[in-house]
């Protein structure tokens, strides 16, 4: 997890597999963070979670709204953007990773009263997450093209 | 010469294994053999001695007294440890290099290949099964194909990416449709040139089908196959083949494996990967440069 209040600062997350990224910025105050979560929820490792809450969707955003508010970030302001949450080819029903990376996120947003303004999620393709600091633009580079979210 | 003879012409120039990595598998099924003679394989080679020890007295295994005696080394770490040490430092001068034909950085394969050998390790203790022994070096070698392919031979992978934007293929399949061989049939091909045990074999030729496997290699081809599926998902060491891969149903209701222990296993997984990935201090290079900061 990264927070920033430095418009010259570049956030980027790589490989986003099943994994999930999300973007934070606040426009006025011009803070903005990045997370990388790899599971849904720490209940399977509450002691893991402690150690890295990140890793997790739900102690993961948890933390991350906890250091923008605390650094000045208004929760009306805050635009959030989703990329990720993909599955290999085909019917994938064995693992729902992905699928459950995203639910999680969507269902702790909502409860936070954040609505997902932008997302690229699902599908197989890897993707690279960014988010510019100086505007708070956000892309996603996926099989060499960067679009903007 | 086809693509295909020129890569299986390559397998041939690829290094073979370290003997000691031969021997000391076959020592470590041996319940005769004490620390002392596993020491004895492994003190041949100056170099590795010298890794077993920084390994052994690394900081992160939080001990204070410093040992000096591969033997002390072997009852410190364990012998199965050691093992792995000496496979990991017997291969990581092939797979960590840019793995062109892929995308991949210096890590990137480096990263894949432990991780699903960490995983598939972890995956064979949850679900208890025997093959728990050769799961780590299976999972470790399966996508050395892609070694070969990437480095030893220098792919075009223009015409593969069209076919996956243009098909819904596999990255394997597209491989066998430009080539006429896939990675895991180079990989098959590489190990048994090595004289790896039939099974590890096995595991890496058909990872990306382990319904093809022979019977009574499946479990280990299985264990392989679900071990790279959710590292692939997950992200590690990911390359232009991203997730276009597939999963065999299949495979997983042999084992036996649904979403949950699956999620457990990942989490495993990455604390191993912490664990060795500070071992062997990967270099950060090949990211892009600049002002950026990476959350992972």
């Amino acid at each position: 997890m990264k927070i920033s209040r430095n418009r010259e600062d570049v956030l980027v997350t790589y490989s986003l597999g099943s994994c999930v990224g999300l973007t934070l910025f606040d426009p006025v105050a011009g803070i903005g963070g990045m997370i990388h979560c790899m599971l849904p929820l720490s209940k399977i490792d509450p002691e893991k979670a402690k150690i890295k809450p990140f890793m997790f969707v739900d102690t993961g955003v948890a933390h991350m709204l906890g250091e923008l508010y605390k650094m000045g970030a208004q929760r009306q302001n805050l635009i959030a953007k989703v990329a990720g949450a993909g599955s290999p080819l085909g019917r994938e029903e064995t693992f729902r990773i992905g699928q459950r990376n995203y639910t999680i996120l969507r269902k702790f947003l909502w409860k936070n009263n954040i609505l997902i303004d932008k997302e690229d999620v699902g599908g197989s393709r890897a993707r690279t997450l960014y988010l510019y600091m100086a505007d708070g633009r956000t892309t996603v580079k996926s099989e060499g093209k960067e679009v903007e979210l | 010469m086809t693509e295909k003879n020129k890569i299986l012409a390559a397998i041939k120039g690829v290094p073979s294994l370290p003997s000691v990595v031969i021997k000391l598998r076959q020592y470590l099924n041996d319940p005769d053999v004490g620390f002392e003679e596993l020491a004895r394989v492994i003190q041949v080679d100056p170099g590795l001695t010298a890794n077993i020890l920084q390994l052994a007295n690394s900081a992160y295994f939080g001990w204070t007294r410093t040992i000096s005696s591969v033997k002390e080394a072997i009852s410190r770490l364990g012998t199965n440890r050691v093992f792995q040490m000496v496979l990991c430092m017997s291969v990581a001068p092939l797979v960590r290099k840019p793995v062109r034909g892929y995308d991949m950085d210096a890590e990137g394969l480096w990263e894949h290949s432990l991780a699903v050998g960490i995983c598939a390790e972890q995956l064979a203790q949850a679900l208890k099964l025997p093959e728990a022994r050769d799961a780590f070096t299976a999972g470790l070698l399966h996508d050395m194909g892609k070694v070969v392919m990437g480095t030893f031979v220098e792919l075009d992978d223009q015409p593969l990416k069209e076919i996956m934007e243009s098909d819904s293929l596999s990255f394997n399949e597209a491989e066998m449709m430009v080539m006429g061989v896939d990675h895991a049939e180079v990989a098959g091909l590489l190990l048994s040139e090595w004289n790896l045990p039939d099974p590890v074999v096995e595991a890496a030729r058909w990872h990306h089908e382990p319904s093809r496997a022979c019977e009574e290699n499946r479990v280990l081809v299985d264990l392989v196959h679900i071990a790279d599926v959710l590292c692939i998902n997950v992200g590690w060491g990911m390359g232009s083949d991203g997730l276009q891969y597939k999963l065999d149903e299949a495979a997983s209701r042999r084992l036996g494996v649904g979403n949950g222990l699956a999620e457990d296993v990942i989490l495993k997984t990455m604390v191993g990967m912490d664990e060795m990935k500070d071992l062997f201090k990967p270099s950060t290079e090949g990211k892009p440069n600049g002002v950026q900061h990476s959350t992972r």
